[in-house]
C-alpha cells in the first residue's frame, strides 16, 4: 500500500510542484457577426455557444444604412437539436415579462435603426446555444456587427 | 518507504504553495428519449440522473403524426424512492404558478400536435431522477433531447 502511495504521489510530482490545472475559465468572448451584410432574405449570425455558460452579453450595432426589419432570439438545446425562436416581438424586448430570460435591453431591436448600437443581456442557463436571425426593412442591404460575451457562474475547463 | 514518502511531499510543499485543481465540464448534453413509439398505453422515456444537475433544458420533437394526449414529467427524490408525478396537467404547462420547477415551455405539452416541436425549462435541484411519460391516442414518435447544468463541475 505504501508503495502504491509513492508511485500516485511520484507520478504526480514534477520537478517539485503538484501537476495541476491552476484555474478554468469563466468567460468567453465571440463576435456572431462582422459587417455582416442583411437584406430582405433571413439571415443567421454565427452560433454562440453557451452550454458552460448562464449569461451572454450581445451588442448589436447596426452599421448599414438601414433599419432592421425584424429581429429573433433562436436557441438551440442540444447542437443535435433545432433551432427554436424565443424572442421576435417587439415587447419581447422593450418589456420583457417576469421570469423572461431577455434579462434587459437597449429598447425594441426588432427595428434597430441605421447606424445606432443596441445591447441585449440574456440568461442563457437552459440552453445549449443561441444565434440571431434578422432582415433588413428593404432590398438596401445593411450591415450588423454582433459581439457576445458568454460568463459562467463557476470556473470550468473543457476536458479535452 | 515512509520516509520516501515524507522527502517527496516535503520536495512539493517547500516553498510551492499546492493550488488546488480545477477540470472538467459543468453541463450535459442529453438524449432522452429518440424517436420513442407513443402509444394509447403511457409510454415511459428512459430516466434521466439529475442527482449532480441543477438545471434542464429539453426540445420535444413529435415527429409523428398524432398528437400527444398525455405529458407527464415524474421524478424521484432518491433513486430508491417511488416515481412521482409533478405535472400532467395542461395548467402545468401553460400557467406554471410562481416558484414552480417549471419554469418555462412553449405550451400545453399534453396535447403537442403531430410534427410539431415543444420545450421545456425545469429546475431539477431537488430531485435524483427525473423521466417523461407520453401518451398518444392516435399514436406517434417522440424524441427528447437537450441539455443539463450545473452550478459545480461535473464528475467526469
Amino acid at each position: 500500500m505504501l508503495k502504491q502511495i509513492y508511485n500516485k504521489l511520484n507520478g504526480t510530482v514534477q520537478n517539485g510542484q503538484i501537476g495541476v490545472i491552476p484555474a478554468g475559465v469563466s468567460f468567453s468572448q465571440v463576435t456572431l457577426a462582422n459587417n455582416f451584410e442583411i437584406g430582405t432574405e433571413l439571415a443567421y449570425t454565427d452560433a454562440l455557444d453557451v452550454l458552460n455558460f448562464d449569461w451572454a452579453g450581445l451588442q448589436i450595432a447596426n452599421t448599414g444604412e438601414q433599419a432592421l426589419a425584424s429581429f429573433a432570439v433562436q436557441v438551440k438545446f442540444a447542437a443535435a437539436g433545432d433551432w427554436i425562436t424565443l424572442f421576435d416581438q417587439a415587447g419581447d424586448f422593450n418589456s420583457p415579462p417576469y421570469g423572461s430570460a431577455v434579462k434587459g435591453a437597449s429598447h425594441d431591436l426588432t427595428a434597430l435603426a441605421a447606424g445606432v448600437n443596441g445591447w441585449l443581456n440574456l440568461d442563457v442557463t437552459y440552453y445549449a446555444q443561441i444565434r440571431l436571425a434578422v432582415t433588413c426593412v428593404n432590398s438596401f442591404n445593411t450591415a450588423l456587427n454582433v459581439f457576445a460575451g458568454a460568463k459562467a457562474k463557476v470556473n470550468f475547463e473543457e476536458v479535452p | 518507504m515512509l520516509r520516501q514518502i515524507y522527502l517527496l511531499l516535503q520536495s512539493v510543499v517547500s516553498g510551492n504553495a499546492i493550488t488546488a485543481t480545477f477540470g472538467g465540464s459543468r453541463s450535459r448534453e442529453l438524449s432522452i428519449a429518440s424517436a420513442l413509439a407513443v402509444t394509447s398505453s403511457p409510454t415511459p422515456s428512459s430516466e434521466v440522473d439529475v442527482s449532480a444537475l441543477e438545471t434542464l433544458g429539453l426540445q420535444i420533437i413529435n415527429s409523428g403524426s398524432g398528437a400527444l394526449s398525455g405529458f407527464e414529467i415524474q421524478v424521484k427524490s432518491n433513486s430508491n424512492a417511488d416515481w412521482i408525478s409533478l405535472f400532467s396537467q395542461a395548467g402545468s404547462y401553460t400557467a406554471p404558478p410562481l416558484g414552480s420547477p417549471l419554469k418555462g415551455t412553449s405550451g400545453d405539452l399534453t396535447t403537442l400536435a403531430g410534427g410539431t416541436d415543444g420545450w421545456l425549462l425545469l429546475e431539477v435541484g431537488f430531485y435524483s431522477k427525473v423521466r417523461f411519460v407520453l401518451t398518444s391516442a392516435a399514436g406517434t414518435t417522440i424524441t427528447i433531447l437537450g441539455n443539463g447544468k450545473a452550478l459545480t463541475l461535473l464528475p467526469a
